[in-house]
């Protein structure tokens, strides 16, 4: 089973990398987005099925920095081998 | 018979200031010996220095992965039973990381790297590792991601603990963005500092400045003070 960890600044915790590439979207034209948070994500597969809430565990001990950051996991379906192809 | 003090300055992968450490303590005429990460022996030696560099990359957080290094258990331990131990920039991120000090170190504000001398406020001149240090140095920055954050209830227990040591001297001289101008902070028990500029790069009067050998100083002293 495959997971996806997000991991995002803190809403109090400054993100310059974020303002930066809103600047860049205005200036594409994409003047109607209001925010970026810029972040990152790690795709992780856990061995004999499902998580076991260990994942949560590594999130906290080692993908994140709790003290300025958030994460998020989502259990991703397996896509159809069609679409994985591609 | 006095004990002699031996420093030791450990190497992580990617670590790049640590013979810089290992000379500019040497050049005080003590004897240094620089501790591979994957050690986990700190027994004899009277001091650790964590230098700077980009330890694994920076990959994931600066100094993220080499906290999981085996030396940082080893130095978790050694400042438990009250070893005197410096982090310098790299070296100050991986003592956050590994919650020896509060806080966290983020990317500068600017984004950009930063590298130049700046002006500093020493607050505290009543540590081991500041009791020669003038009230004000110039010392050399070098980095990427030096903006210190702590949320409000750590940085009141900062300030209100003299948990703060060195300050940039002005919002000018802030080149990061770190809260309330923070550049180096030590630990409750007053044998852990850390601090983004960097005093092994100025000990001789060729590099601009040897205000950096009064830390270096100081905790020779410290040292010899407590045999």
């Amino acid at each position: 089973m495959k997971y996806l960890v997000i991991i995002l600044p803190k809403d109090e915790v400054l993100d310059p990398q974020g303002e930066v590439i809103l600047d860049a979207a205005h200036s594409l034209g994409f003047k109607e987005i209001a925010s970026i948070r810029a972040g990152k994500s790690f795709l992780v597969e856990i061995n004999n099925g499902e998580d076991s809430g260990r994942l949560n565990e590594i999130a906290n001990k080692l993908l994140s920095n709790p003290l300025v950051e958030t994460f998020s996991i989502q259990a991703l379906t397996p896509l159809p081998e069609k679409v994985r192809n591609n | 018979m006095k004990k002699k003090n031996i420093f030791a300055v450990v190497t992580f992968p990617g670590s790049n200031c640590d013979r810089d450490c290992v000379k500019a303590v040497q050049s005080l005429g003590i004897n240094t010996e620089s501790v591979w990460h994957r050690s986990t022996s700190l027994e004899k030696y009277s001091a650790v220095i964590l230098p700077g560099g980009f330890s694994y990359g920076d990959y994931l957080r600066a100094g993220a992965i080499a906290r999981f290094s085996p030396i940082v258990n080893s130095v978790i331990e050694y400042a438990r039973k009250g070893g005197l131990v410096i982090g310098i920039c790299n070296g100050f991120q991986i003592l956050v990381e590994a919650g020896l000090l509060p806080g966290a170190l983020l990317k500068n504000n600017s984004l950009k790297f930063v590298c130049k001398y700046v002006k500093l406020i020493c607050e505290r001149t009543n540590t081991s590792f500041t009791s020669a240090c003038k009230r004000e140095l110039s010392l050399p920055i070098a980095h990427g991601q030096g903006r210190y954050y702590a949320d409000n209830n750590e940085l009141k227990k900062l300030e209100d603990s003299g948990g703060i040591v060195f300050r940039y001297a002005s919002d000018n001289e802030n080149c990061n963005g770190s809260i309330n101008n923070i550049a180096g902070i030590i630990n409750d028990t007053g044998n852990v500092m850390g601090m983004m500029p960097h005093p092994e790069r100025s000990v001789t009067y060729l590099s601009g400045s040897i205000d950096g050998r009064s830390i270096f100083e100081s905790m020779i002293n410290a040292l010899e003070t407590k045999q």
